[in-house]
């Protein structure tokens, strides 16, 4: 009994081993590259970009808490670009199905800039989808507006 | 070159490949292609709904039914747009934003499509829009198929007179529209109405 306590006890330390190794160097290669290295249930993090007729939104939700917004409205090729913080709130954040999860972004000086539910965001096991996105409506879940943002490679 | 660079340099090269092997990282699109990746991935989604109300031509085609079927039939070419709701109740299946007159935002269909079951009720078919702008957008369209104001009343509880529209192209044929906040008297998919509902009604004339 004892043998095999001790192998589960190995068996954990080993699988634990590795995900802190893991973490380890996904954070080391982050301050190299400047990016962000997704696992699970972080899938929100990265850059997401969309892009219409009428223009280009681009905005980074950095580990941290960061955010980095730009856009280009059409015709217009100027970018301008808000520097701000960001914060997801999961399933947990609310009793009401309606209304979570959403994300908010708000530039420095405090103003919001959206506060959209988040109605579909690509998993990160997903083996069918070649792309990730994720789609935002400006209402609760009831809204079936929607804005469809991609991963881009940063 | 100091040493903690070698040190970096070492520790990124030995985990580059395997650290960045993150599955979301790999779908990532290049912003390149972000053109391309839209097109294809708008192919393969199932058609969203592109309209909230249904034209006026529309509205007069299916107001040539007389019976419930044939309704759900016309509806039924349409139902990327439209939901049957309850019998004889239909709602456009995108939703977005109605302000009441509290200044509220209520996120619901922007528009509805009602028409009488009853037996012994008079064949009446009404579509009920929600906004100001999707009204005047139909009326505009009523107004190319020649229809004109012939008569106004008032009625209690009607935020403002009931317009008669006849026009020379249908003749028999009489629209009835107005701002009310009862557009289907205590029935319909909505008992409560807070905002202001622009009703465009069909009915045969003399």
């Amino acid at each position: 009994m004892f043998r095999y306590s001790l192998y589960m006890l190995v068996l954990l330390l080993l699988a634990g081993g590795f995900l802190f190794v893991r973490k380890m160097i996904d954070r080391r290669i982050e301050k190299n590259t400047g990016t962000e290295i997704v696992r699970e249930n972080e899938e929100y993090l990265g850059s997401w970009a969309s892009k219409s007729d009428s223009g280009f939104v681009m905005f980074r939700l950095h580990r941290d808490g960061k955010l980095t917004y730009r856009f280009v409205h059409y015709p217009a090729n100027d970018t301008t670009t808000i520097q701000g913080s960001y914060a997801f709130v999961d399933v947990a954040g609310g009793n009401d199905p309606q209304y979570f999860p959403r994300l908010y972004t708000f530039a420095a000086n405090g103003d919001t800039i959206f506060n959209y539910y988040v109605r579909y965001l690509t998993k990160y096991d997903m083996t069918i989808d070649k792309i990730d996105k994720m789609i935002l409506s400006p209402g609760g879940v009831l809204d079936t507006m929607e804005y469809t943002f991609y991963r881009i490679r940063k | 070159m100091s040493f903690q660079f070698y040190r970096n340099s070492i520790f990124f090269a030995l985990f580059f490949c395997s650290a960045c092997e993150s599955n979301s990282n790999k779908r990532a699109a290049d912003v390149e292609d972000l053109d391309k990746v839209i097109a294809e991935d708008k192919k393969a989604a199932p058609p969203a709904p592109t309209r909230n109300a249904l034209t006026a031509t529309e509205f007069i085609a299916l107001f040539g039914c007389k019976d419930l079927p044939c309704v759900q039939l016309f509806m039924k070419d349409r139902s990327s747009d439209f939901v049957h709701a309850k019998k004889g109740e239909f709602a456009s299946q995108h939703r977005s934003v109605v302000q009441d007159t509290t200044g509220a935002e209520l996120v619901m269909p922007l528009s509805t499509l009602y028409v009488s079951v009853d037996p012994g009720a008079d064949w009446r078919m009404v579509h009920t829009l929600h906004t100001k702008a999707l009204s005047d957008q139909l009326l505009k369209e009523f107004d190319k198929a020649k229809f004109l104001v012939t008569d106004s009343t008032r009625k209690n509880g009607n935020a403002g007179p009931v317009y008669q529209y006849r026009s020379v192209l249908y003749p028999g044929l009489v629209l009835l529209f107005k701002k009310t906040f009862s557009p289907w008297r205590a029935r319909g998919l909505y008992y409560k109405v807070t905002w202001p509902c622009y009703v465009f009604e069909l009915k045969e004339g003399e």
